[in-house]
């Protein structure tokens, strides 16, 4: 059976509320920042680390939880995929990888030929994410739907949108063309 | 085999970062969400408003790695050793190894005349010093230019090194 915690006594400090809380809700911790880990001792390090940051400093991290605006098992799973990140960026050097580097930045031309502009608001916010989430992200169109909590097709609707957008935007700019007595 | 979806799927992930590399890095890219976790977990469950949402989107958009913190986690079980060492964390109120002792406070503030004495204790001696280091230093000037002079009587005059021509022996 589920126990209820009590956040005004967790966040006091009280031994007991803390002990049931770690209960409920470390094997969720567990299951979230399993991905991040590679071997089952840094998983469990990984879960240590979560909970510390959630008790330090008199519970401040815990005392930020609303719950009129979230739940807890949601908000948790965020917090602890966070701080698993964090953990594993500060235990590994700091890379960027190649393809998260814009194409003019790796070009060894001293000016572009042509500078296509970008206006701001070509693609809208959602749109931008879900390309994000489909190129950058390798993700499939069930999982950007689950993510976002809508259904596919409005997934398979916001690509479409953001595509004409693009092919529209640069099928006018262009490529690079010869001087013409265009104007 | 590649079919018409593949080259389709292709020509898209072109564009795509045919847009990125043109519009360059996003000026939320490595900043903090404002609310951190629970703004994005109230975004995905759904509860924020259309303005609120297309913020958080062009955040994870440009911090496309937090974009795995949405889906929801599968139950899972942790053993006794993860949960003691968590437990472990917060101590119970009657342990009493883990009991801070304080200092004891001292009784009422230092009187004033003892701080008055203390530092004029601190003057008198810092002005006796002064003045003897005067003294010597007088001394061996005197004893150097060769007036004579032997007002320093706290020292006798050196002989030999600092005594001119006319010193007699």
């Amino acid at each position: 059976m589920a126990e209820a915690i009590d956040l005004a006594a967790l966040i006091g400090g009280d031994k007991g509320t803390w002990d049931a809380f770690v209960r409920r809700y470390a094997g969720l911790i567990l299951s979230a920042v399993r991905t991040h880990a590679r071997d089952g001792v840094e998983l469990d390090d990984l879960v240590q680390e979560v909970f510390l940051r959630l008790c330090k400093d008199s519970f401040r991290l815990l005392k930020t939880y609303d719950p009129t605006r979230a739940g807890l098992s949601t908000w948790l799973t965020i917090v602890a995929r966070s701080t698993a990140r964090d953990v594993m960026r500060r235990r590994q050097p700091q890379t960027t990888p190649y393809e998260a580097v814009p194409e003019a930045a790796l070009s060894v031309t001293a000016e572009p030929i042509e500078k296509i502009k970008v206006p701001d608001g070509l693609l809208s916010a959602r749109q931008k994410l879900v390309l994000t989430m489909l190129y950058q992200r390798d993700m499939e169109v069930a999982e950007v739907a689950a993510a976002l909590k809508v259904d596919p097709q409005t997934i398979r609707s916001t690509h479409h949108k953001a595509m004409l957008k693009l092919r529209s935007h640069f099928a006018i700019e262009g490529p690079v063309k010869p001087a013409s007595g265009r104007g | 085999m590649t079919g018409p979806g593949d080259d389709t799927k292709a020509e898209a992930a072109a564009l795509w970062r045919r847009f990125r590399a043109l519009e360059g890095e996003s000026p939320l890219r490595g900043k903090e969400l404002p609310g951190e976790a629970l703004t994005l977990a109230a975004y995905a469950e759904g509860r924020l408003g259309d303005a609120a949402a297309e913020r958080v989107e062009a955040w994870l958009a440009a911090n496309p790695e937090a974009v795995g913190d949405l889906a929801p986690a599968a139950p899972g079980e942790a053993t006794q050793a993860v949960l003691d060492r968590a437990m472990a964390l917060v101590a119970a109120p009657d342990d009493a190894d883990s009991r801070v002792v304080s200092f004891r406070r001292r009784r009422g503030a230092t009187p004033g005349w003892r701080l008055f004495a203390a530092r004029a204790a601190v003057a008198a001696s810092l002005l006796v010093t002064g003045l003897a280091g005067f003294a010597m230093g007088s001394n061996v000037y005197s004893s150097i230019s060769g007036d004579g002079d032997s007002s320093g009587e706290l020292f006798d005059q050196p002989l030999g090194v600092f005594s001119n021509g006319d010193s007699a022996i």
